[in-house]
């Protein structure tokens, strides 16, 4: 009776786990904040520190660091303009600064293209070597440049299970530095594929059609084709 | 009478100690079951809403390629009797406009992407064939008799097209799920891929698109110009990587494997006496240095992006081009990023650029690249431009506040290049380029410098 009793403890204690698992299951999605804040660093901030300097808030020189100085000068600048005073430039910010937090452009695509390519290039090809990753990103812009695919970097990655790591979701994490780096060197026109379209991994891939492809080399685990 | 009375007593509590722990457990065990049940329903309740949601808009992604495409062959039909200037233009235009739309439908429909190539490449080619043919009418000139015979071509193929996809319609509009065919894992369409197919298999005769626009045939497998005829075989390209690269100094040189189709090269990773390693691509034809990479984390910035341009040039200099001087830099995150394009007497020849990428902390070369370089550069001779530099600086916009003027080449889409003189300047904050073509003084492009802190033009 006793292990009867135990048994069904056991049992009931695994379902509620189950069920709780089940309910929690969801997965959290990595959300790109366009924001700029304590830490960020790079040509938007300098291009905040300049015009906050030329309005006579920030004092200090211009370095592009997003520091406490920084934080400073734009809680003055938002208490003096009615906005939220918590030293973060968000969009209404920006727009009083008169900033563009999405405007800045690399080799003719926006800052939040070569992120989205960065995201895709860490989905795809994380584990891969960098010639691998930038190579990834050069067939995506292959892609977006031949007639036969979407026109655009986001038509290309979001084309119904055109890669396998965006139809399960793993599109939705954080490249590391290495992919954006790479996706850097994709938008500048690195190209260590010379002008693949395609590409596959030989010991998971089971379609014959790709296998049927004229393959030009191969770098860590993936074939590109052409 | 104490005995008799503490017995029963006893054993009914063991009775009731049984009884109790049982009954509990069922009734949680219940309540779970419920529970589960409840939960189960509601996921599944959940995931149809998000399947309607999926189902709607892959319909609506269907239908409207099927607008599209009979949109398409009616304005097709209409381009090929249009007469005079204007009104070609127009439907120039109206095709342009569909077919970037179809462009879009088919971009989001759930078929593999296998079997849609030939319908997406007859889809942006047309749109971009017609974009190329307004610029011909609009200066003045008019179609000529291939165009016409292309545009005849288009509207059949587009009419063949437009039936197929209406007949998979009617299955469509008889409640087809896209969502039905996949229930724990998920795929493409199967009526999709097998009525798409079907149409790309078919014999469908295309006709050679060779325009002057950015998807036409002839820039599909360009021909590297800038490279000899002549390959050179293993031996020969590691011999030509150590006399390239010999101011490195002492080198490790280890063969790595081919690479094949346009460009094929010998690839090989090299080692430098201060244990550097670089990946290195030599072109089988004639043995040239096309890649270098040494991608490293990077520590403080200590060089600014100008400096990295010197070292650029010493860099390229010392790999035998003799005439290259930077135009452009880029800093990303101490990675500073140089384009570099040779200069001969006075023009700057942008088609042949090479690219290279300098560590700001260092000053050293983390890669070198030279395929645009490899793929246009060949001997030209220029004709004397008819303007003078101050004709078309007149040309251009009066505001422009322009700070700097050059002779250049340009290319422009497709394979054409022309001489300009490029005039930077600023006009409300923000930097443009503007090209005025040196023989007719007609403006061909306009370049805008956008976020400028990234990247700096080198007077």
């Amino acid at each position: 009776m006793r292990k009867l009793v135990k048994a069904l403890s056991l049992v009931m204690a695994s379902l509620a786990v189950l069920l709780l698992f089940q309910v929690a299951m969801v997965d959290p999605l990595e959300a790109e904040a366009a924001v700029l804040k304590s830490g960020s660093t790079g040509s938007q901030v300098t291009a905040v520190q300049q015009k906050l300097q030329s309005l006579g808030y920030y004092t200090y020189a211009v370095d592009g660091i997003y520091g406490s100085r920084t934080t400073t000068a734009v809680r003055s600048f938002q208490r003096d303009n009615g906005l939220a005073a918590d030293g973060i430039v968000g969009s209404k910010t920006a727009a009083a600064l008169g900033i563009s937090l999405t405007s800045s452009s690399v080799g003719g695509y926006s800052s939040s293209e070569v992120y989205l390519l960065a995201k895709c290039i860490y989905a795809e090809a994380r584990g891969e070597p960098y010639a691998g990753k930038v190579a990834v990103g050069a067939v995506i812009l292959n892609r977006v440049k031949s007639s036969k695919f979407p026109n655009t970097i986001a038509g290309v990655i979001y084309q119904p299970y055109a890669f396998t790591a965006v139809a399960d979701g793993q599109i939705n994490l954080s490249p590391d530095q290495s992919c954006m780096k790479a996706a850097q060197d994709a938008i500048n026109g690195w190209d260590p594929s010379y002008g693949c379209l395609y590409y596959f991994n030989p010991k998971t891939a089971t379609s014959s059609w790709i296998w049927s492809r004229k393959q030009v080399t191969t770098i860590g685990n993936h074939i590109f084709c052409l | 009478m104490e005995e008799q009375t503490a017995r029963p007593f006893s054993s009914d509590r063991g009775e009731r100690g049984r009884a109790f722990p049982i009954a509990v457990i069922a009734a949680v065990l219940a309540a779970l079951i419920a529970f589960a049940g409840l939960t189960v329903y509601a996921l599944f309740r959940q995931r149809e809403g998000y399947r309607q949601q999926l189902e709607n808009l892959y319909h609506r992604s269907f239908y409207e390629l099927n607008d599209d495409l009979n949109n398409l062959e009616v304005k097709l039909s209409k381009l090929m009797v249009a007469s005079g200037g204007v009104e070609v233009i127009r439907y120039l235009n109206d095709v342009t406009r569909q077919t970037d739309a179809a462009s879009v439908s088919l971009a989001t429909l759930p078929a593999s992407e296998s079997t849609l190539l030939k319908l997406t490449k007859f889809v942006n080619q047309t749109g971009d064939f017609c974009n190329s043919l307004v610029s011909k009418v609009a200066e003045g000139g008019a179609l000529s008799a291939e165009d016409l015979q292309t545009i005849e071509e288009l509207y059949d193929i587009s009419l063949t097209l437009s039936n197929e996809v209406g007949a998979m319609t009617e299955k469509i509009n008889q409640g087809y799920l896209f969502t039905s065919h996949h229930e724990n894992t998920l795929g493409t369409d199967p009526y999709l891929d097998e009525n798409f197919s079907a149409i790309e298999d078919a014999e469908t005769e295309y006709p050679s698109m060779i325009y002057d626009g950015p998807f036409s045939d002839a820039l599909e497998n360009i021909e590297p110009k800038g490279l000899p005829a002549e390959e050179v075989d293993r031996a020969g390209a590691e011999q030509n990587l150590r006399d390239q690269l010999a101011f490195l100094g002492e080198l490790t040189v280890e063969y790595q494997k081919e690479t094949d189709g346009l460009w094929a090269t010998f690839d090989f990773q090299v080692t430098d006496a201060e244990g550097r390693s670089f990946f290195v691509q030599m072109t089988k034809r004639g043995g040239k240095v096309l890649l270098m990479d040494n991608m490293r984390k990077l520590d403080e910035s200590q060089f600014s992006p100008e400096e990295c341009v010197e070292k650029a040039e010493a860099f390229v200099r010392s790999l035998g081009f003799e005439t290259l001087e930077g135009v452009w830099v880029s800093d990303y995150y101490g990675y500073a990023y140089v384009n570099l394009a040779p200069v001969e007497n006075g023009v700057v020849y942008y088609p042949d650029l090479v690219k290279v990428i300098v560590a700001r902390d260092t000053g050293e070369i983390l890669g070198f690249e030279a395929k645009t370089y490899y793929t246009n550069h060949v001997a030209r001779t220029l004709e004397e431009p008819k303007l003078t530099r101050l004709a078309a600086r007149q040309t251009v916009f009066d505001s422009l506040d322009i700070e700097s003027e050059k002779l250049t080449l340009i290319p422009l889409t497709g394979q054409t290049e022309v001489l300009c003189y490029e005039f930077y300047g600023t006009y409300r904050g923000l930097k443009y380029f503007v090209y005025v073509d040196a023989s007719t003084g007609e403006e061909v492009n306009i370049l805008r410098v956008i976020d400028s802190e990234q990247g700096s033009l080198v007077q």
